[in-house]
């Protein structure tokens, strides 16, 4: 059974925000994800990227968590974008038909240099 | 775990605590994989018993936790298939109120049964006889499995 914490790596630089989750994002770590993911929409960086290269997967609590932190962040007038979506991740973004409502970048760096 | 032939077939029962949901998707995701199912069509029977799953502890036991019984058989030929049925002791849910959402709406939640509708050939929700909800669904592999041909060699 799978009881550990969520795993962030939050990188914050004058160029923005990139919060690279570790493992995968289901209900047992969505609601952490996103305490995690509102202050520092509330800090106001110049933009989020949400880095989701170690997320194997996802489910519909993390999808959900991703659409209310672009929510936030449109709000807020900050960038938000989404980068090097895993196999497993890419899916469920497409089967839910938001590949089109997500800034989405192979890479990190592709993302910052949007 | 029972095998015949080509087919095998695994019974668990376990509370709907979602700390037991990722071993529950491994679990289905060596089973379709080893009779036959690609790694995408793998993870998505995974994905839809774990929106089940959800669902159940959601909104069947009220974010507590109850009784699940899963029962899933794999067949290897003639295409690779998983049947998979999920019953619960929870409170009945009104059948016309389990469907898709408008995904033009775009806002968090309400994802579940739109993407088991999507990654299973079927899916159907019905009540049982007096408690508790039952979901049967199937998929089948778009991979067909590798048949081994024999070669007869004529030497006249």
């Amino acid at each position: 059974m799978d009881e550990q914490s969520l795993q962030l790596d939050i990188d914050t630089s004058p160029v923005g925000c990139i919060v690279t989750p570790l493992g995968d994002i289901d209900m047992t770590k969505s609601t952490e994800f996103r305490y995690a993911l509102k202050p520092i929409i509330e800090s106001k960086p110049t933009l989020i990227i949400i880095n989701l290269a170690h997320v194997p997967y996802m489910d519909s609590s993390g999808v959900a968590t991703l659409i209310e932190g672009l929510q936030l962040s449109k709000q807020a007038n900050i960038p938000f974008s989404l980068c090097a979506l895993s196999k497993g991740v890419q899916s469920i973004i497409e089967l839910a038909r938001l590949d089109k409502i997500f800034s989405i970048y192979e890479t990190k760096e592709q993302a910052l240099e949007e | 775990m029972s095998t015949n032939h080509s087919t095998s077939t695994c019974t668990i029962q376990f509370p709907t605590s979602p700390a037991w949901f990722s071993t529950i998707r491994q679990l289905l995701s060596a089973a379709t994989l080893q009779c036959g199912f690609s790694d995408r069509d793998s993870g998505q029977v995974a994905m839809a018993v774990d929106e089940a799953l959800s669902n159940i502890y959601r909104h069947g036991y009220g974010g507590s936790s109850g009784k699940v019984t899963l029962q899933f058989t794999t067949a290897i030929e003639p295409t690779p298939t998983i049947h998979i049925e999920i019953e619960d002791e929870a409170e009945q849910v009104d059948l016309d109120c389990i469907r898709s959402r408008d995904l033009s709406d775009v806002k968090p939640g309400g994802l579940g049964v739109h993407l088991i509708q999507t990654v299973m050939d079927e899916a159907k929700w019905s009540k049982n006889d007096q408690h508790g909800m039952k979901l049967t669904m199937m998929k089948r592999s778009n991979i067909m499995p590798t048949t081994t041909t024999q070669s007869t060699t004529s030497n006249g």
